[in-house]
């Protein structure tokens, strides 16, 4: 059988793309060729069997024999080369046989010579060698220099090929590889030798080929070279799998010879796949010793030899290996530096036939070779960029717009900011350390390709930076991180040229994107509060070019942010004072109280344009600024709210949802001084009886009666009268006129609602003990809502007939409260009619 | 127990996303698969469409009530939901004075006729027993930051309604660690009068 190469596979057969018109004819002529042999090979293994020498000898010559057709095209040839090699393995097991049967091989050698054709003599020659090699009846190598010597014999290209590609097969598994003359016939310098010599030899058929025949056939002859190549190239495939091939021998011997070959044979084909073979075949190790050498060469390469792939096909091997044996990289290798001294000269010579995607793709493999062997080194990073954007102004290019570069470019820009490669962790091997958000936020250069990006483009980077930051959740620790954030997404941060008319058309995907940069202030974040408030005032200068429609999304958050950070600055200046806390090394420069004043700053600017949004962050702003003991800044809170509200908030329902947070707000502060809360209570009563509708004004003044009766302590000294916010007299005032205005409600079904409120009102108040609310007051309550109620039509009853109960069925649970007695008595004193 | 009649509630609100968190914490998020949970009622305070996409996507049922900071106007302000024997009031609380004063969610709880009344707004979370009934806030389920409640943490609950009993697990982030309490709650027997309500356990 013929000796698989696993490394080499077959020229592809059937592959012809272009079908000739001798086609046909071709596959005739095959056929007869292969009845010829197999007629052949019978009577040579009959032969065989007989034992006669000289019969089988004369009928191999046959079989071998129709190898000598020049009728056939590669890939027929190829099929014919396999058939016959097929037969000719009996053959092989027959000299063996003879050996061993006490046939002397330097017979049998000569033997074979005697054949009148060069073509199947060679053959002969090549399978008695082989057999005379693994006898050891003489050294290995001066048969093989024999054997490689005699196939120039046969200088037709293809048959020459063909004839060589057999002597690589057959003296597969006999080539000596390690430094033992005697035990092995040779070293394997010898075998170097051996190989190499080969390679020259096939590698000038091959050249050969293109220059025999009509010019009009040259495409014709280029596709049957490429059908051969491989031939050639198994030479290489031997000299990297000998293991006596060390690094020094292949970059004293072995490559010098190949690339000299190489170089000095001028033709384009052969140039372009051999230096990719090389790059394949030969172990990393080895290219990281040679890697000057083979870049050196590239420049020495025809013209129209595509050096930008050989390069990356290397760049991209070495990435690879990195990845996985990133110790195995010395600095004294000086990879990433050969490289970029390399690239530009070849660059530069050869700019006239260099695309704009070629430069990128050539400099992306260079980006992912930095980020895999030196994943920390963000200067690597900066200078590809740098020689990216240098590159391509060379060129004149100022914008790049065709889908395949605009890809490259926005991969390369975006590449130091995503995870490591899956592939890196999936082999085992420690993934590379990460940079940090920060750690790429210090890179400058990458602007500079952004810049040639089109708006659109810009955009959608701009886009998958911000999400990238946020799915990170890496902390941005210093403000100037935050400028250079900044300037990578602009087009998200304000108005851009060239896209004006976009953002109109999509007013949801302008929100969506608006919240995602919104999300940025949640990854702003120092431990020293007053960085973080450098951070937020940087931000906030920055959100503030965004104009109205951006600020809506972007400074609410930046707001919450700031506010959480006034309450922690806060608890720290208490515990501070309390003497609980060591003072900070440093003086504190921003206190609670200048947070409050950058919170009140945002809120007048949301107030202006979003009334509703800006006067309901003013009064979350009057809380914390009441829990930071600040009454006068809670004060302005409240005074910017209620402005809002009466300058701004005209739709009555608007208007009943604010008075009812107001309200609510106010209620729940705890350090207003007694003027200022007395002053903003009566303004909340004031405007809630101005309300439009009469349910409405009813259900707020309902609320601000809450306003006079608050969990706030009672002032230990107190003074001739109650305190505002604990004053059961105006908490009276302000149900009486509730069921006033209740009263004035005409339609039944409107007011005997608001009736059972007041009355559920009255019980709150009564459950807190407040003095004026009495049971009699209450008893005479609920008689009026059983009376309104019973006056009610049909279909408004299930709803209102429920309430009622249910505050019946609350008043009897007081009255049958068994866990405490003086409950029951106080709520016994509440008259139920049965 | 047959699986037909598990009926699990999600309840969750206060989440202000993007203004006061970034997004609900990773562990929760793992817990809250499609496919697992009928129901979701939403106090409020999403506050953006996003979020409510996300809801959902975890069930198509998804009740939202508006909070204060919603962008969303046409969410109602209250909603009453029936889930299996219960009757559950939803309101975000924003609207109630004194805020959180369980004396003036008792009020909403008799005028909102329901078994179960669920607020939120103070981004604290209850859960207790009223009067035979039963008051539930499901605090914030991403610990915003309010100044109400400065140092709230990460809580959502889950209902499993079976018959006239509910069992209400809280999810909590507490100080960086997660942690599960379960809480009862039966329905008082239908057939006692009103008048004689029976303590509640």
């Amino acid at each position: 059988m013929m000796q698989k190469d696993a490394s080499s596979p077959p020229p592809a057969p059937g592959a012809g793309a272009n079908v000739e018109p001798v086609e046909e004819d071709q596959i005739r002529y095959l056929e007869q060729c292969k009845v010829n042999v197999r007629q052949q090979a019978a009577n040579m293994v009959r032969a065989i069997d007989a034992g006669d020498l000289e019969e089988v000898l004369k009928f191999a010559n046959l079989v071998l024999g129709e190898l000598r057709t020049s009728l056939l095209s590669p890939q027929k040839y190829y099929e014919l080369f396999l058939a016959i090699s097929t037969q000719l393995s009996t053959l092989e097991s027959f000299f063996n046989d003879a050996h061993s049967k006490g046939k002397k091989m330097n017979e049998l050698y000569e033997l074979v010579q005697h054949a009148g054709n060069i073509i199947p003599r060679l053959y002969l020659l090549v399978i008695a060698g082989s057999i005379y090699i693994k006898t050891k009846e003489a050294p290995a190598k001066y048969i093989l220099k024999d054997l490689v010597e005699m196939c120039k014999g046969v200088q037709h290209p293809m048959r020459g090929l063909f004839l060589r590609h057999y002597l690589l097969q057959l003296t597969r598994d006999k080539l000596p590889d390690d430094s033992d003359q005697d035990k092995s016939g040779g070293t394997v310098r010898d075998s170097v030798d051996f190989v190499l010599h080969n390679f020259i030899e096939m590698n000038k058929l091959w050249v050969r080929m293109q220059h025999q025949g009509a010019g009009r056939d040259r495409e014709r002859r280029e596709k049957e070279r490429g059908d051969l190549r491989v031939l050639v190239g198994t030479n290489l495939v031997r000299l990297s799998s000998l293991e006596g091939v060390d690094e020094a021998l292949y970059s004293d011997v072995v490559l010098p010879a190949v690339l000299e070959q190489v170089v000095g044979c001028q033709d384009c084909i052969a140039q372009q796949y051999l230096m990719e073979v090389i790059a394949q075949v030969f172990p990393d190790e080895f290219h990281l010793r040679t890697l000057d050498t083979y870049l050196k060469t590239l420049a020495h390469l025809e013209a129209k030899v595509d050096v930008i792939a050989l390069m990356v096909t290397l760049v991209k091997r070495l990435a690879k290996f990195g990845l996985s044996q990133r110790a195995k990289i010395t600095d004294e290798m000086r990879l990433f530096e050969t490289f970029l001294e390399n690239i530009q000269p070849i660059v530069e010579h050869r700019s006239d036939s260099i695309s704009t995607v070629q430069v990128l793709q050539l400099h992306e493999a260079l980006l992912d070779l930095v980020l895999s062997v030196y994943p920390e080194r963000l200067a690597y990073i900066d200078q590809v960029y740098a020689r990216t954007s240098a590159t391509l102004e060379a060129m004149n290019v100022t914008s790049i717009e065709d889908a395949a570069s605009v890809k490259i470019l926005k991969r390369m820009i975006m590449l130091p900011l995503e995870a490591p490669a899956p592939a890196a962790t999936a082999t085992g091997a420690a993934a590379p350390p990460r940079n940090t958000l920060a750690d790429v936020l210090c890179l400058e250069k990458n602007v500079d390709l952004l810049r040639l990006l089109t708006p659109i483009h810009k955009k959608q980077v701009a886009l998958s930076i911000t999400r990238s930051a946020i799915e990170r959740g890496a902390p941005i620790p210093d403000p100037e991180k935050i400028d250079r954030l900044v300037e990578l997404i602009r087009p998200l941060i304000k108005d851009e040229p060239g896209l004006e008319a976009e953002a109109d058309e999509d007013k949801e995907e302008f929100e969506e994107n608006q919240n995602l940069v919104a999300k940025l202030v949640h990854i702003l974040a120092n431990e020293s509060s007053d960085m973080t408030y450098r951070l937020f005032y940087n931000i906030r200068r920055h959100f503030g070019q965004g104009g109205f429609k951006r600020v809506r999304h972007t400074l609410v958050p930046l707001f919450f942010a700031s506010m959480r950070l006034c309450h922690r600055v806060y608890r720290t200046e208490q515990q501070e004072a309390a003497g609980e806390a060591a003072p900070a090394a440093e003086p504190r420069q921003f206190g609670s109280i200048k947070i409050l004043r950058f919170l009140l700053e945002i809120v007048n600017i949301i107030i202006k344009a979003f009334p509703e949004t800006g006067l309901r962050l003013a009064l979350q702003a009057a809380l914390c600024a009441d829990n930071c003991n600040s009454s006068e800044m809670a004060y302005d809170f409240m005074t910017a709210a209620l402005l809002a509200y009466e300058t701004e908030i005209s739709e009555s329902r608007a208007q009943l949802q604010a008075m009812q947070i107001i309200i609510s707000t106010l209620q729940s502060t705890k350090n207003f001084t007694e003027d200022n809360y007395d002053t903003l209570a009566k303004k909340c009563t004031m405007l809630s009886s101005k309300l439009l509708k009469k349910p409405d004004q009813c259900r707020a003044v309902v609320m601000c009666s809450h306003l006079f009766w608050t969990e706030r302590p009672i002032p230990a000294t107190p003074g001739e009268t109650a305190p505002e916010w604990h004053d059961g007299s105006r908490v009276l005032e302000c149900l009486n006129r509730s069921v006033e205005i209740a009263d004035k409600c005409m339609a039944p079904n409107v007011h005997a609602p608001l009736f059972i409120e007041i009355l559920n009102e009255h019980l709150f108040y009564y459950a807190k003990n407040v003095p004026e609310i009495t049971a009699d007051r209450i008893t005479e309550l609920v008689n009026l809502v059983i009376n309104r109620v019973s006056a009610l039509q049909e279909e408004d009853l299930p709803a209102i007939m429920a309430y009622k109960q249910n505050t019946l069925r609350h008043i009897r649970w007081h009255q049958a409260s068994p866990r405490e007695p003086a409950e029951a008595d106080k709520y016994a004193a509440i008259a139920i009619p049965h | 127990m047959e699986r037909s009649n598990k009926l699990l509630v999600l309840v969750l609100g206060d989440l202000h996303i993007p203004h006061r968190a970034i997004d609900l914490p990773p562990k929760f998020k793992s817990l809250l698969v499609p496919n697992k949970i009928q129901h979701i009622l939403c106090t409020g305070n999403l506050c953006t469409r996003e979020v409510y996409d996300y809801l959902k996507t975890i069930t198509s049922d998804v009740h939202v009530v508006r909070g204060d900071f919603d962008e969303n106007t046409n969410w109602p302000e209250e909603k009453v939901v029936t889930i299996g024997q219960f009757k559950l009031g939803l309101i975000h609380g924003h609207q109630i004075v004194p805020a959180g004063d369980p004396e003036a969610l008792s009020n909403v709880l008799r005028r909102l006729d329901c078994d179960i009344l669920i607020t939120g707004h103070t981004c604290k979370m209850r859960a207790y027993d009223h009067e035979g009934r039963f008051i539930i806030n499901p605090g914030s389920a991403t610990g915003a930051f309010s100044p109400m409640t400065p140092d709230a943490c990460p809580t959502f609950l889950l209902m499993d309604i079976q018959g006239p009993k509910v069992t209400i697990y809280v999810y909590i982030i507490e100080d960086g660690k997660f942690r599960v309490e379960k809480a009862e709650f039966t329905k008082p027997d239908a057939a006692a009068a009103p008048a004689a309500p029976t303590p509640s356990s």
